[in-house]
């Protein structure tokens, strides 16, 4: 047994939490999660299963840990409090889940509502994505009132209206070339918005 | 190697463990136990990505063509989209796999399967085709003002369905209803 082998038993916790937990985004989002076994986790990142085990439990402790952080660092929240129309800040937010140069290979979309299609039948998404979703609205009502003139009522449905939207969107990239998915966001937020200010 | 005469029932067979579970989540073993071989002729006869698009071509045939064919041709133009959309945030997927299988697969394996490419074009294709048709007659009974605003409510309502699958599985039916509406209520 080497002695690099017993250092690393004895210091479990001794690597980069957030590498980590990034090299898991890219392999949850592009090779599914039933399809990434524990074994390919541990050869990409160089951090034994018994550490990660006592880290993060189990391989869904992983991805709730990857969830929330995917969520902390590639969500461009700050782009919903711009100074733009409510249409172009909604777009460029939209849009940003579609810039294949801002994050170093991430598959388009968002990794998150990928993870929720994948693993709709599980109890943990089904609490994760239903938090997120409604976090989601809260960010939606506030831009909405920061960058338009509704009344609380009109908040609260043009809010939820956007958060389906999303859903609808992060599926588009499948079916739908970077060219048309751009002009598909437009053309429906441009009708929602329409309505909006109706 | 000449096909089986039942072969078309056998590829039924597969259909709802595809639809059901996925690509990547189902076994050789769970397909052949399912459709009643052994797996050494599910190898020979089609592999698992043959069987795949068989299925799905059979899926497409058997439960998505009558009703882009009832969409196209029905009296009631737009509204016979949103009596679909609401029927699908209705159903049961408990019992019932009524999420579409192939936008779900298409999900799952994005780019990977080239040959699935064309087979979901054609789909959408045939989607945008009877909403169109549906909305065309709306506007002639007097339903919508602006005609050139038709092509942009077909790519809504294509994905409002698109999303609709996804979020089927995490909102009660009330509230889809609610969403379902709020994006016909746009159409005037």
């Amino acid at each position: 047994m080497s002695l690099s082998y017993i250092v690393q038993q004895m210091r479990p916790k001794e690597f980069n939490r957030n590498s980590v937990l990034e090299k898991c985004i890219v392999l949850f989002w592009s090779e599914g999660f039933n399809g990434t076994g524990i074994q390919k986790i541990v050869d990409l990142t160089n951090v034994n299963r018994y550490s990660l085990y006592d880290e993060y439990g189990d391989k869904e402790g992983i991805l709730i840990a990857s969830l929330k952080l995917y969520e902390e660092r590639h969500i461009d929240w700050e782009l919903l409090s711009s100074p733009l129309s409510i249409g172009d800040t909604l777009y460029q937010f939209y849009l940003s889940f579609y810039n294949p140069l801002k994050h170093n290979n991430h598959p388009l979309g968002c990794y998150i509502s990928s993870m929720a299609m994948e693993l709709r039948e599980t109890d943990t998404m089904q609490t994760f994505f239903n938090e997120y979703l409604d976090r989601l609205k809260h960010k939606f009502s506030q831009a909405l009132n920061e960058n338009s003139s509704l009344e609380a009522k009109e908040l609260e449905t043009g809010a939820q209206r956007l958060t389906t939207f999303y859903c609808i969107s992060m599926g588009m990239y499948v079916i739908f070339s970077q060219e048309e998915t751009e002009k598909y966001l437009r053309n429906n937020l441009n009708l929602i918005v329409q309505c909006l200010n109706r | 190697m000449s096909k089986p005469v039942n072969h078309e029932l056998l590829i039924k067979k597969a259909v709802p463990i595809f639809w059901e579970n996925g690509y990547r989540a189902v076994s050789y073993q769970d397909l052949a136990e399912g459709m009643g071989i052994s797996k050494s002729f599910l190898y020979n006869q089609w592999g698992k990505e043959q069987l795949l698009l068989d299925s799905i071509d059979s899926y497409l045939s058997e439960t998505i063509d009558p009703v882009f064919d009832f969409i196209e041709h029905s009296e009631k133009g737009v509204q016979a989209i949103r009596e679909v959309y609401h029927e699908v945030a209705n159903s049961n997927f408990q019992d019932d796999p009524c999420t579409c299988m192939l936008m779900n697969i298409a999900l799952e394996l994005k780019q990977e399967v080239e040959n699935l490419t064309p087979v979901y074009e054609q789909f959408l294709k045939n989607m945008r085709h009877s909403y169109s048709a549906a909305l065309h007659r709306t506007y002639k009974d007097g339903g919508i003002k602006d005609r050139n605003k038709i092509p942009d409510y077909v790519e809504m309502l294509v994905g409002l369905m698109f999303g609709l699958n996804l979020i089927l599985h995490y909102k009660p039916s009330e509230e889809l209803i609610v969403y379902i509406d709020s994006f016909f209520d746009l159409i005037e």
